[in-house]
């Protein structure tokens, strides 16, 4: 822990809206070591993003705010630092990469001149020329063809797969610490996305940046990360490395979530297991664990209390209270094993 | 794009063809005629009258012989006032109607823009609430309501500027400003939700995880892309310049080609009322055509098909 570049403690975040507060993320934890990369896999609303944009403070021009918890970056506390401090960490050591490339790119504004803009605030003294070969070098990292000749282009000249790149170079461009892709690969289609993810790998080796990877997408995370956070409702479920959240799960909602991905060799006959329900309304969010209205092993406890965590490895963590010894024995539905820590 | 250009010429005058037919038939259908004048004239001279200005003929012949006159570009004389062509009428006339309708619609657009944007940055603080009560009032009083409140407060209350007539720029501030009332509120709305929507954009979050400053962002990644439903805009709004302030010009007694119209109108001098209406549908018609192709130009999205 002590070489962390990034650790998130107790991070709780709401947002203000006129039916009250939505409490979008509820203390969450988790620690990142340099070039390292972390995957954070959650449904819709479980406030991944939330999460992710939090640590650069891109949530402040919304209603949001932070309740509580501690956000240190290499030393510094993100969320007491100086706008100027904010602005010169966003420039050079962490980067982001967002959902929608069709979107995320300025229409108005050439493809070479975003990304040297980008080069430029974050060094300041660089001069133009300068500026311009390590967007033309970035972009050529990034597999684009031709990337003098894309370097003058607009945004509508490029598909979205091209943008998707281009956005890459954008933040890689300036060699940061940290870049957080949040749901990179989403809006792209299925052999974009797989170009795409080995392009973040690739270049993650390249570059030497930690990575927080955002997805609902496990199949996504199981590529790219080393370690994984579940989230749901706010929490992190389960923590653990790839291997442990794969191979060896403790967490009935990572038992759902795993069991509802569809197998390439599945007999097409046996139909996918959803998780039934809906996520609880964070607004109010319930009493004990979030999940317990959906989770086929509810006990009286889940309902009353939140569970506390346990660890089941090294780094494998999970909030049940099937890990209780007072708790009954079940099975795990995807090791075919009884559950134990 | 010649293709395009060619199209756009040939519905040019079929437009133009439509205008002319439909008001020289409403014209003749409105009560009245060029030489009814209040006092009685006798007989003998009306007739004469009539048939030199070929009034004694049916309806559809003087049309057809309208329109002959028309395709060799003859606007032909005015009826009222001796000597007096229509081509004339327009030259003199047309010069300080652009001044007043340039004027407004610069001055509107500046300002509207102005204070679009400073609402826009100060969402749902006072300074917004104003501009937006304002905006909605300005868009809802006529001009010429502001034309003469205006003259009410500038010239009368406190006599700083004239009220009346045309004999220099002095004159013209008013009826500028008067014209340009409806414009500032009108691009006051469009730029702020034109800018709010701008900033809600993932491109603008983009910028800011580059971590531009929040004047960087705004001058070079906001502003830019909000003016775009101004470019929009310009169709309308330029083809107004000329047409949009025939009652500014008549409260303010501007001698413009507005006021050239409406005195036409009251008159029936039909010549000239049909020669008017050709020249302003004409420019009309033009500008439109000049934005179509303008869009383009500005926005290299835009794709004339």
């Amino acid at each position: 822990m002590e070489d962390s570049i990034l650790k998130v403690e107790d991070l709780c975040y709401s947002f203000h809206t006129y039916a009250g507060e939505v409490q979008a993320v509820r203390g969450v934890n988790f620690s990142l070591k340099s070039s390292e990369s972390l995957g954070i896999v959650g449904e819709s609303g479980c406030g991944k993003s939330v999460t992710a944009k939090a640590i650069v403070r891109l949530n402040s021009g919304t209603s949001g705010f932070c309740k509580r918890g501690t956000i240190q970056f290499d030393g510094k506390d993100m969320l007491s630092l100086k706008k100027k401090e904010l602005l010169n960490v966003r420039a050079r050591d962490i980067r982001m990469i967002f959902q929608d490339p069709m979107t995320s790119l300025n229409p108005t504004m050439k493809v070479g001149r975003q990304i040297t803009e980008g080069i430029l605030n974050a060094f300041p003294k660089m001069k133009n020329a300068e500026a311009k070969r390590i967007a033309i070098e970035t972009l050529e990292n990034t597999k684009i063809p031709n990337p003098e000749q894309r370097f003058e282009q607009y945004p509508h000249q490029f598909s979205g797969g091209m943008r998707q790149r281009a956005m890459i170079a954008l933040a890689l461009a300036v060699n940061p610490k940290l870049l957080i892709c949040d749901e990179p690969t989403t809006a792209l289609d299925v052999t974009l996305q797989a170009q795409i993810l080995e392009l973040i790998k690739d270049l993650q080796k390249v570059y030497n940046t930690a990575i927080i990877f955002i997805t609902h997408d496990l199949g996504v995370v199981a590529n790219i990360a080393k370690n994984i956070a579940v989230m749901y409702a706010g929490k992190i479920m389960e923590y653990g490395s790839a291997e442990d959240i794969f191979y060896n799960c403790k967490h009935p909602y990572t038992w759902g979530v795993l069991q509802s991905v569809p197998k390439y060799d599945a007999d097409a006959s046996i139909p996918l297991v959803p998780i039934p329900g809906t996520p609880p309304d964070l607004f109010n969010p319930p009493v004990g664990c979030a999940f317990a209205a959906r989770c086929p092993y509810a006990m009286e406890v889940c309902r009353k209390a939140e569970p506390p965590q346990y660890h089941a490895g090294e780094k494998h963590t999970v909030s049940c209270w099937l890990y209780h010894e007072m708790s009954p024995t079940v099975v795990n539905p995807i090791t075919n094993k009884e559950v134990t820590l | 794009m010649l293709k395009y250009t060619l199209r756009r010429v040939a519905s040019l005058i079929i437009t133009l063809f439509l205008i002319a037919t439909v008001t020289f038939f409403l014209m003749n259908a409105v009560p009245g005629d060029p030489f009814a004048l209040d006092r009685d004239t006798p007989q003998v001279i009306r007739d004469s009258l009539d048939q030199r200005y070929g009034l004694d003929k049916p309806v559809l012949e003087r049309y057809v012989i309208y329109m002959g006159r028309l395709i060799k570009g003859d606007l032909g004389m005015s009826m009222k006032f001796k000597g007096q062509t229509v081509i004339d009428k327009v030259t003199t006339t047309m010069p300080v109607s652009i001044k007043v309708g340039l004027g407004g619609v610069i001055l509107g657009v500046f300002i509207g823009v102005i204070f679009g944007i400073i609402a826009a940055l100060n969402n749902g603080k006072t300074f917004d609430f104003i501009v937006i009560i304002a905006a909605i009032v300005g868009v809802s009083i006529p001009n010429f309501v502001f034309a003469t409140l205006f003259q009410r407060l500038f010239g009368v209350t406190l006599g700083i500027l004239p009220i009346f007539g045309y004999k220099g720029f002095l004159y013209l501030i008013l009826p500028i400003f008067a014209a340009a009332m409806q414009n500032i509120a009108f691009y006051a709305r469009m730029l702020r939700s034109s800018m709010l929507d701008v900033m809600n954009q993932d491109y603008i979050m983009t910028a800011q995880s580059k971590g531009l400053t929040r004047r960087s962002v705004i001058f070079r990644h906001t502003l830019r892309n909000s003016m775009l439903p101004l470019v929009t805009s310009f169709g309308p709004m330029l083809a107004g310049v000329l047409t949009g302030n025939f009652v500014i010009e008549k409260i303010f007694g501007i001698p413009g080609i507005g006021n050239a119209m409406i005195m036409a109108i009251q008159g029936s001098d039909y010549m000239m009322i049909m020669g008017l209406t050709i020249v302003f549908s004409f420019i009309s018609v033009v500008m439109y055509f000049m934005v179509d192709i303008l869009y383009g130009i500005v926005d290299p999205r835009i794709r004339i098909s």
